[in-house]
């Protein structure tokens, strides 16, 4: 039962968001579902229909301009996040690599190095930032704060691993 | 009353209206709404088909709505009619029994015109 709401928790958010419904509107209508399904019994589907359905009727009922439909998030600006991405780690990955490749004196190579933890660090805030907003946040209307899924916290949990594990195998490789 | 479903097109005439009728009489929530319904022998009518019409009215401006913790579990929204809300409620009853009245003359007499 719970894992059922969960499921169509996330399905039905995601539908919401194909349709452009904004963060606060698909907060409210994820909680409507769970208000619903807890008085009633039901299994979420069985009252509510197939979340891309029930998505389908209830971005009609709100009356979207017809230009929101489609993409979700400022796509506009999804470009220039990714030319800033790869700038900076690049930047960065040079600084790092240098730092631990070069010859030389130690203290201006251990700056570049620290320069170059820094921006990555830098960048991975920043991407949780963006996703954030990129995100336009879901509001959970009972508490005013965000609604908590488990999947977007994952993928950065990942990626900063990602991230740590490269720099455990360079600082190997060249020790 | 008795359980019996009425014909998805004639719902989709009538239950906004019920719906504005039923939130007219006093401040409630969706699945008090939904039994306050099959109570007046309406049918059945799912969340699927209920929350969107709510979601309508209140982007209308016809309901207002504010989230209340319940004793337990994830607490329900409740719905209360505006003023425009209890003007539509008037206006769509009237046109409501005009029409039923004239289908209802036409089906139950037999004799046409010469």
């Amino acid at each position: 039962m719970t894992t059922d709401l969960d499921t169509y928790r996330q399905r039905l958010l995601v539908e919401l968001r194909r349709r452009g419904v904004p963060g606060d509107r698909v907060g409210e209508a994820i909680a409507e579902v769970e208000s619903h399904v807890a008085e009633s019994g039901e299994d979420p589907v069985t009252a509510f229909g197939e979340p891309d359905a029930y998505a389908e009727r209830l971005s009609e009922s709100l009356h979207l301009p017809a230009g929101r439909a489609g993409r979700a998030g400022p796509g506009g600006r999804t470009g220039l996040a990714n030319a800033v991405v790869a700038a900076v780690s690049f930047a960065a990955a040079g600084l790092i690599g240098g730092a631990l490749a070069g010859d030389g004196p130690v203290a201006p190579r251990a700056a570049a190095g620290i320069t170059g933890l820094a921006a990555l660090a830098g960048l991975v805030a920043w991407l949780a930032r963006y996703q954030r907003r990129a995100q336009n946040r879901v509001i959970d209307p009972r508490t005013g704060t965000d609604l908590r899924f488990p999947a977007p916290r994952a993928a950065l949990l990942t990626f900063a691993g990602a991230m740590a594990a490269l720099l455990v195998i360079m600082l190997i490789t060249h020790l | 009353m008795d359980e019996r479903q009425w014909p998805a097109e004639w719902m989709r005439g009538a239950l906004e209206v019920c719906v504005l009728a039923v939130v007219a009489r006093a401040e409630t929530y969706g699945y008090e709404i939904a039994q306050r319904l099959q109570d007046a022998g309406l049918g059945t009518v799912k969340g699927g088909t209920l929350y969107p019409i709510l979601t309508r009215l209140e982007r209308d401006g016809l309901l207002t709505s504010a989230w209340r913790a319940g004793e337990a579990g994830p607490g329900r929204k409740y719905f209360a009619i505006t003023p425009a809300g209890e003007r539509a409620l008037r206006e769509r009853t009237e046109d409501w029994v005009t029409f039923t009245e004239r289908a209802t003359t036409l089906m139950t007499t037999r004799s046409s015109q010469p």
